[in-house]
């Protein structure tokens, strides 16, 4: 089990700062390759063929002042990644504490779009042929490092007196991806015009969270776009991509100036995608009929959301706001393997094994497989172990902004959200690395019980580090940090 | 005794089914009229389970006609008449009033073409009397139902004189007005507008529909006559209020009037939303606070939000109209198998029975005591079946189904994901009625429970049943899963029988 922060169990900065100054800062930058390099998010290996997007990573520094003391402070950034590994976390966050020596880097929330079309940052995760002419993983996420720490810095020694507030609009672009059958199985993009199909698995979470900062002139700085959908619409391309979040942004400047910083990040989506499940004939003709792609359509969506929340949100702008932020590292139970789930999966490692003589690509096949068998293997000896997870929880105003690092099932996120002290709740998964799975991306799926029951890749061990135990924890804690800041 | 003598025909027969294969292009004849149906005398308010009498009017009920017809020159080929009505549902003790009052306006129109669908208010007055105590000074439902059915059946000749050549175009926008109502427990168990904010839930239980299907009807000249909206909501925001009112829909049809004309006759049609509400689940400070700082009310957010809907389809379908276009319709009687009572069931409901026939005002005490009856004739009767009417009606690409319940909305993308048309419109609430009238000397609860069938119980999924509450118990239900499941695969099997 690896653990960015080997020593610290918890860190805590909660600091009550009345009569306090606010400060914003926010920069964009562009981490595109310059060469082809693997991309991520697929079983197999696809070498880039060229860049239809740029790959951004776009941030925002927030600081409460009183005076020339800080209060409290925190870097939120989204990157057009499918995860935030370890391979790529420490360098950026080496590379920020090289140029703000005085930042504390735990204050720095790294988040993911989960787009499936950048680079992969893990060295190990697919079979590149040595002849291949790309940047190799470990020659990127240096390069990538270095792209991206100059521009948390210019966020943050750019960060002058702002305002904010905050909105809620609506956008129909995440699908539940999982359907359920008539024998009681489910199946993430299962067929829904099977006669067997009974229903989705559970609800889509349609909000968009939007933040709004302002410098002290009414210039608009940046924007926070929360959106329950993972970026993985045209997850099959061979080119980089930063999916839906290149038009959506694109859109979002057009309107609100191109200078401005849109922060997308992802909500709880672990059983989302864009992918639309069911009446695409009706879906397609309208996209067709407005002449848009899939993504521009998704673009359009959002931005008529974030337009719908940012006409009420402006009027009630403040300089009054109050920051806090938590960092912890908390305990979640991992899941249990079953002697059966390992058995199986036993096999399907040696069979890949064997595989992957003649095929190497199979590597990441046999890597999903094999994490289960060694993490079974511990378990013997281990059989109550806990995972330890990072998350942070940001107070900004009224607001909360609670992270976890897995692709986690939407209906935790709606019992934050439920639960939650906060007048409005942002709720982003994929941030922070957490190599706890083997997973490629993230810590891996959290699957609700009802999706565990169900089976189904996402929901099935190898899918898995954490179940629907360490779920309920998850959310335990998270509640309990937003409401000690209340 | 009255029957619907055009409804019934045979078991799952279809009673008007025009050759499938082959659909012909042909001139699209369309009229549209609104009438008002709001009672001008204090009244019950119909869907609660206590009564409660008006006290004025919030956003008047209305009904709203379409009348369409396929014609090759003069010849008509099929054609359909859709209603929506602002009341709770469309039970016999109204459905057959507003046909015999069809009837009498146009003798020559074949009834088994007409849809009448309710658009769920729950401030609307009863339609059938002994719904509640009768009060001095408020009107007895029968009287408003005589009220009601005449104007609706003035204005459903009206629809239908004026129809004229036409034009169509269809589309899908969304609007997030509907919520699942049922949160689902750490236990299992699953409760009707149970607290989001307890540390046991752990999930609403099912899957939201947020789409907002359209039909848009012109003359031949590109005027706007009619909009139809299909939205998976039950109009039910203001339910507990004292005011008659049309809720959501009266203030969405206020909007798209000032957007599209005072003229253009809007149908909201209720699409599979048993398990939905437009009460906020969770997050409701979020929303309210947006609600406020756009100074709405909650009734004027939804209509906000649902003329987006219509206006962001309406600018990408508006210049796709066509002229030819095929209608055709299908209807059939379906036959689908009752929930049967279990002995705990049966005992259950006996006791709560007892125990509220103490209180008269409290419909709970009848509610329960129907599961008693039901429960006692199984013994004569050890599988009963309850025949339901379903209507499949398409025009050009898209199709527009409908069944008479409170259908869970996973019944109803099973629909729409299995459809072959482009786009499908399901339709609950709709023609409330098929079982035939119990003779007059039958019993008050015979007279009851067939009543109550007629109209729109829920029908829930398995996993609702599952998990219990209302709207899934036994006392809430006349069909379950196993006759949902046949429902889905009948109207399926009719709609495809049309491509």
């Amino acid at each position: 089990m690896k653990c960015l922060y080997p020593v610290a169990v918890w860190f805590l900065l909660v600091l009550p700062c009345p009569a306090a100054q606010f400060y914003v800062g926010a920069a964009s930058c562009d981490f595109t390759p310059p060469k082809p390099v693997a991309l991520d998010g697929q079983m197999g290996t696809r070498i880039s063929r060229g860049a239809l997007t740029p790959i951004t990573a776009n941030a925002i520094a927030l600081e409460s002042r009183d005076g020339d003391r800080s209060l409290a402070s925190c870097i939120l950034v989204s990157l057009d990644m499918v995860g935030i590994r370890p391979e790529l976390e420490t360098p950026i966050r080496a590379a920020v504490k090289k140029q703000l020596p005085d930042f504390e880097v735990t204050n720095l929330i790294l988040s993911a779009t989960h787009t499936h079309t950048a680079p992969v940052a893990d060295a190990k995760k697919y079979y590149i042929p040595e002849n291949a002419d790309c940047m190799r993983p470990a020659e990127f996420v240096l390069w990538a490092a270095e792209q991206i720490a100059p521009a948390i810095a210019r966020a943050w020694n750019g960060r002058a007196p702002g305002q904010f507030s905050y909105g809620l609009g609506h956008a129909v672009v995440a699908y539940n991806r999982r359907s359920v059958y008539a024998n009681g199985s489910a199946a993430m993009y299962g067929k829904t015009n099977r006669p067997e199909f009974r229903g989705i698995e559970g609800v889509e979470d349609h909000d968009v969270n939007t933040m709004f900062f302002w410098d002290a002139s009414d210039k608009l700085l940046a924007m926070v776009v929360n959106v329950s959908c993972p970026a993985q619409e045209v997850e099959g391309l061979s080119e980089l991509h930063a999916d839906y979040w290149h038009p959506t942004r694109q859109m979002l400047h057009g309107k609100f100036g191109e200078e401005v910083c849109v922060v997308g990040l992802c909500g709880a989506a672990g059983d989302m995608s864009p992918h639309t499940q069911y009446r695409k004939a009706a879906e397609d003709r309208m996209s067709a009929l407005r002449k848009l792609s899939r993504i521009e359509e998704m673009g359009r969506r959002i931005t008529w959301a974030v337009e719908e929340s940012y006409e009420p949100a402006k009027s009630v702008k403040t300089t009054d706001v109050l920051l806090k932020h938590e960092y912890a590292m908390i305990s979640v139970p991992q899941y249990r393997i079953t002697e059966a789930e390992y058995k199986q999966t036993k096999a399907e490692a040696e069979s890949l094994k064997k595989a992957m003589e003649k095929d190497p690509n199979k590597v990441r096949l046999f890597d999903w497989a094999n994490t289960v068998v060694a993490r079974y293997e511990a378990q013997q000896t281990d059989p109550d172990a806990a995972f330890d997870v990072p998350i942070h929880v940001l107070r900004i105003g009224d607001t909360a902004l609670a992270t976890n690092p897995f692709e986690l099932f939407t209906s935790y996120g709606i019992q934050i959200k439920a639960r939650s002290s906060a007048k409005q709740t942002f709720v982003v998964q994929l941030t922070d690395g957490c190599a706890i799975c083997g997973s490629s991306s993230s810590a891996g799926y959290l699957p609700t019980a009802q999706a565990y029951r169900g089976g189904g890749y996402s929901a099935i061990v190898k899918s898995i580090a954490v179940g629907p135990e360490g779920g309920q924890v998850l959310v335990e804690e998270t509640l309990a940090r937003i409401k000690a800041m209340w | 005794m009255r029957v619907l003598p055009c409804l019934f025909v045979s078991l799952v027969a279809i009673v008007a089914a025009f050759p499938a294969a082959g659909a012909r292009a042909a001139t699209l004849h369309v009229g549209a009229v609104s009438c008002d149906i709001t009672p001008d005398v204090p009244s019950f308010l119909a869907g609660q389970f206590s009564p409660r009498v008006s006290q004025g009017v919030e956003y008047p009920l209305t009904a709203n006609a379409l009348a369409l017809e396929s014609r090759e020159g003069d010849k008509p080929l099929d054609s359909a008449l859709v209603i929506s009505v602002d009341t709770a549902v469309v039970r016999a003790s109204f459905l057959l009033p507003i046909r015999e009052a069809i009837q009498q306006q146009l003798p020559d129109f074949d009834l088994g073409k007409l849809i009448v669908a309710a658009t769920h208010t729950h401030s609307a007055p009863p339609t059938k009397d002994g719904a509640y105590r009768q009060q001095e000074g408020v009107q007895v439902p029968s009287e408003y139902v005589k009220f009601a059915a005449a104007r609706i059946g003035a204005a459903a000749k009206q629809a239908w004189d004026q129809r004229k050549p036409g034009k169509f175009s269809y589309g899908l926008g969304h609007a997030v007005v509907a919520y699942n109502r049922r949160a689902v427990y750490a236990n299992g168990t699953a409760v009707m507008y149970g607290r989001t904010n307890d540390p046991n839930f752990r999930a609403i239980e099912g899957m939201e529909d947020h789409d907002v299907n359209s039909m848009f009807f012109w003359d031949a000249g590109d005027k706007l006559l009619a909009i139809v909206v299909n939205v998976s909501c039950p109009s039910q925001e203001v339910e507990s209020n004292r005011l008659l009112s049309s809720d959501f829909w009266g203030s969405t049809r206020e909007l798209l009037r000032e957007k599209y004309g005072q003229e253009v006759t809007v149908l909201g049609l209720c699409g599979a939303a048993g398990d939905q509400s437009p009460h906020l689940r969770y997050r409701q400070a979020a929303d309210d606070r947006m609600t406020k700082l756009r100074n709405l009310q909650r009734l004027q957010e939804i209509a906000r939000r649902i003329v987006r809907g219509v206006d962001e389809t309406f600018e990408a379908v508006q210049n796709d109209k066509q002229e030819d276009v095929v209608v055709k319709h299908l209807s059939a009687v379906v036959n689908l198998p009752e929930r049967l009572v279990t002995e705990a069931e049966y005992q259950s409901c006996k006791a709560e029975a007892e125990r509220l026939k103490a209180n008269p005002d409290d419909g709970r005490g009848n509610w329960n005591a129907r599961v008693v009856a039901r429960y006692e004739r199984l013994k004569t009767d050890p599988r009963p079946l309850h025949p339901t009417p379903v209507n499949v009606l398409r025009i050009g690409d898209t199709v527009l189904c409908t069944n008479q319940f409170e259908l869970y909305t996973d019944f109803g993308v099973q629909m729409k994901a299995r459809s072959k048309a482009v786009q499908t419109f399901v339709v609950q609430l709709a023609n409330g009625a098929a079982k035939p009238q119990p003779p007059a000397e039958a019993s008050a609860e015979v007279q009851n429970y067939w009543l109550y069938g007629s109209s729109g119980t829920y029908l829930p999924s398995e996993r609702a049943v599952q998990g219990g509450g209302y709207g899934a118990v036994i006392q809430s239900n006349v069909v379950g899963p196993e006759g949902g499941q046949i429902l889905v695969e009948e109207t399926v099997k009719m709609i495809n029988s049309m491509w």
